[in-house]
């Protein structure tokens, strides 16, 4: 069936968002769990590692004055552990991101599609090109800045001014080419998810989506950004609170102690040992909050932009072709 | 039916036939979802604008008025730096509250809903009754919140350094800074916030889940104010005023709970009272008796409330 999408206004995304959210939350929830929870078990205890990795080179020093060669080695050890998990995560990020949005796109054209159905097609070839997609786009974006990073690095080696004034202005100039591109980008993903479009491929059908159409893409991903990142981070505050009860108790007796004057280096150590499994709760509630809606907003803009490219056929024109 | 949801309609008599006629409500779209991002909406609006001002006021203070050296201990300087930022932060905060919530929810509500305005926010006359077992049913439920919330400070071992900031943003030192904080902190929250919160946010979500809304705006009321140690403290009282909005179908006796806490806190800052030989404002804790008193009381107020305003059939 040929569904009829018609161009939305700013009101119309808002709605369509919202109850889209309602229809698919649960489902969408179900996928975030199933993929995020290990992640977030495993982003904990790399975080534990590494602050606990930290506390003790420190608490070392203060003892010793020079620090045992192992401790490095154990440090670095800590540091590939803890950069390991972000990947794990993000990757696991990505992989429901995928899952929620063929979610979305189903619903937007109307079919009801089952989280487990979702999952089955998010594992698939695509999401190895949703990860090639992503790992291309962000190197495209990161080169943008290698000319101005190399003249910010000269000019300050050099002591020159006027060598780093133009690396800064080059930076500049390529972070606003880096938002341009990233707006033109961004339906790459749902590209893949819903039309299996291949990595290069992805990349121009986004591109031509947004053609014409992106100062009003970007106005409407920032503002619904915004509200989103807003939204979140008042339900989070009290989460915080609870999850990272100890380390804010901790850091509070710190605060007292320096106010009455009998402060202890070795107490700010004490924060980093209660700070791993708090913040891996914290980031899991954040990320899943964030999974029931992000990708939404990418699934229902696509589709609008998909309207006003006239992808979809009014029941009134399919009628007079028939 | 409006969109799949049930629409309730049972209080709004504007002079005109047609009482929804703003975009929002012509287009048939999700109440629920207005209400969402008006809430969100407004809300980045207010608390992203506020800090810009209050830099920018802050900026202005000091290019007049340089501020001087500081120097002492940790809490010589933290009080220097509260004296310093509170002059900027006070005006900031009225005028983000009447800018940026008061104008937008007013120009939301015309846009969007109604262009009667008072009418669907409901700032109309309710009972003087109604009005003063408001105002007695806070000034009974205020004990229980703070001991919840002196409790929660205790368990986290929050520095008094951190209330000494807060003190010196609520505190005068003169009648006449009194009478200025009176307006800056119970009367203006009492009129912007109620008509942000209860006038736009629980009437829209109102017409559509009854009286689930006052509990939902209760939390989210406290949710908004970022203050994770307040939080049940905050929801309660959003939630009696919530209960007040609801039962009178008026704002005015939840704007004089509002007021009533608010004005209250500052009074007590102001005067320095003893209570029962409790000094308010360095106890560390209230006595529990007082809860075990207060807060049967305020239930029945709160009762006498609903009784009271049954008449309303709701």
């Amino acid at each position: 069936m040929q569904t009829t999408i018609v161009p939305m206004s700013l009101g119309d995304i808002f709605d369509r968002l919202f109850k889209l959210i309602g229809k698919t939350a649960l489902r969408n929830l179900m996928i975030a769990m199933i993929i995020l929870l290990p992640a977030s078990i495993i982003f904990a205890y790399g975080m534990n590692e590494f602050f606990s990795m930290i506390s003790q080179i420190i608490r070392v020093k203060e003892l010793n004055e020079v620090v045992p060669d192992e401790y490095f080695f154990s440090l670095s050890k800590g540091l590939t552990v803890y950069f390991t998990t972000i990947v794990i995560f993000m990757l696991a990020y990505l992989t429901a991101t995928v899952g929620i949005t063929i979610v979305g796109c189903a619903e937007m054209s109307d079919q009801q599609i089952s989280w487990s159905k979702a999952l089955g097609r998010t594992f698939s070839i695509r999401l190895l090109r949703i990860y090639g997609q992503r790992i291309l786009e962000y190197l495209a974006l990161a080169c943008l800045f290698i000319i101005p990073v190399i003249f910010i690095g000269i000019g300050a080696g050099a002591e020159s001014l006027g060598v780093t004034f133009f690396g800064i202005l080059m930076c500049l100039v390529t972070g606003i080419l880096a938002v341009y591109l990233w707006v033109r980008w961004a339906f790459a993903l749902p590209a893949i998810a819903w039309e299996d479009a291949g990595v290069i491929q992805s990349f121009g059908r986004s591109s031509f989506l947004v053609n014409r159409f992106w100062w009003r893409t970007f106005g409407i991903l920032l503002l619904l950004n915004i509200i989103v990142q807003f939204a979140i981070s008042i339900i989070t505050a009290p989460i915080q609170l609870v999850a990272l009860w100890g380390f804010i108790s901790k850091y509070f007796t710190m605060i007292g102690s320096i106010a009455d004057g009998a402060s202890d280096s070795l107490e700010l150590l004490e924060l980093f040992d209660s700070l791993g499994t708090g913040l891996g709760i914290v980031t899991f509630v954040s990320y899943v909050l964030l999974l029931l809606v992000l990708p939404l907003i990418s699934v229902v803009m696509y589709f609008d932009l998909r309207a006003r490219k006239n992808e979809f056929v009014e029941p009134a024109e399919l009628a007079e072709a028939e | 039916m409006q969109n799949n949801q049930q629409v309730i309609e049972n209080d709004f008599q504007p002079e005109s036939s047609s009482k929804y006629e703003g975009s929002w409500e012509r287009k048939g779209r999700s109440l629920n979802t207005a209400a969402v991002v008006g809430l969100l909406g407004i809300g980045v609006l207010y608390f992203n604008a506020q800090v810009m001002l209050f830099m920018i006021i802050f900026l202005f203070t000091i290019a007049i008025n340089p501020a001087p050296e500081v120097s002492g201990t940790f809490v010589e300087r933290i009080s220097a730096m509260a004296k310093l930022y509170t002059p900027p932060l006070r005006i900031s905060l009225i005028i983000s509250q009447y800018l940026f919530m008061l104008l937008p929810t007013w120009w939301l509500v015309k846009r969007w809903h109604s262009h009667y305005v008072r009418d669907y926010v409901r700032l109309k006359y309710s009972s003087v009754i109604e009005i003063v077992l408001a105002i007695l049913a806070t000034l009974a439920i205020i004990p229980t919140g703070a001991y919840i919330g002196n409790e929660l400070v205790r368990r986290l071992k929050f520095p008094d350094i951190f209330f000494k900031f807060y003190q010196e943003l609520f505190s005068a030192h003169s009648l006449h800074e009194f009478l200025w904080l009176v307006f800056i902190v119970a009367i203006t929250p009492a009129i912007c916030e109620e008509i942000f919160f209860r006038g736009y946010v629980q009437r829209t979500f109102e017409r559509t889940v009854r009286a689930k809304s006052v509990l939902l705006v209760g939390v989210i009321f406290g949710l908004f104010h970022m203050q994770p140690l307040s939080l049940i403290t905050l929801s309660l009282l959003g939630i009696i005023f919530g209960f007040f909005y609801y039962r009178s179908q008026s704002l005015l006796p939840a704007m004089a709970a509002h007021f009533t806490n608010n004005f209250l806190v500052i009074f007590l800052y102001y005067k320095e009272i003893e209570i029962a030989g409790v000094n308010l404002l360095t106890a560390e804790q209230l006595p529990i008796s007082w809860v075990l008193i207060t807060l049967p009381i305020g239930i029945f107020i709160l009762y006498l409330y609903y009784r009271l305003t049954k008449k309303n059939n709701l």
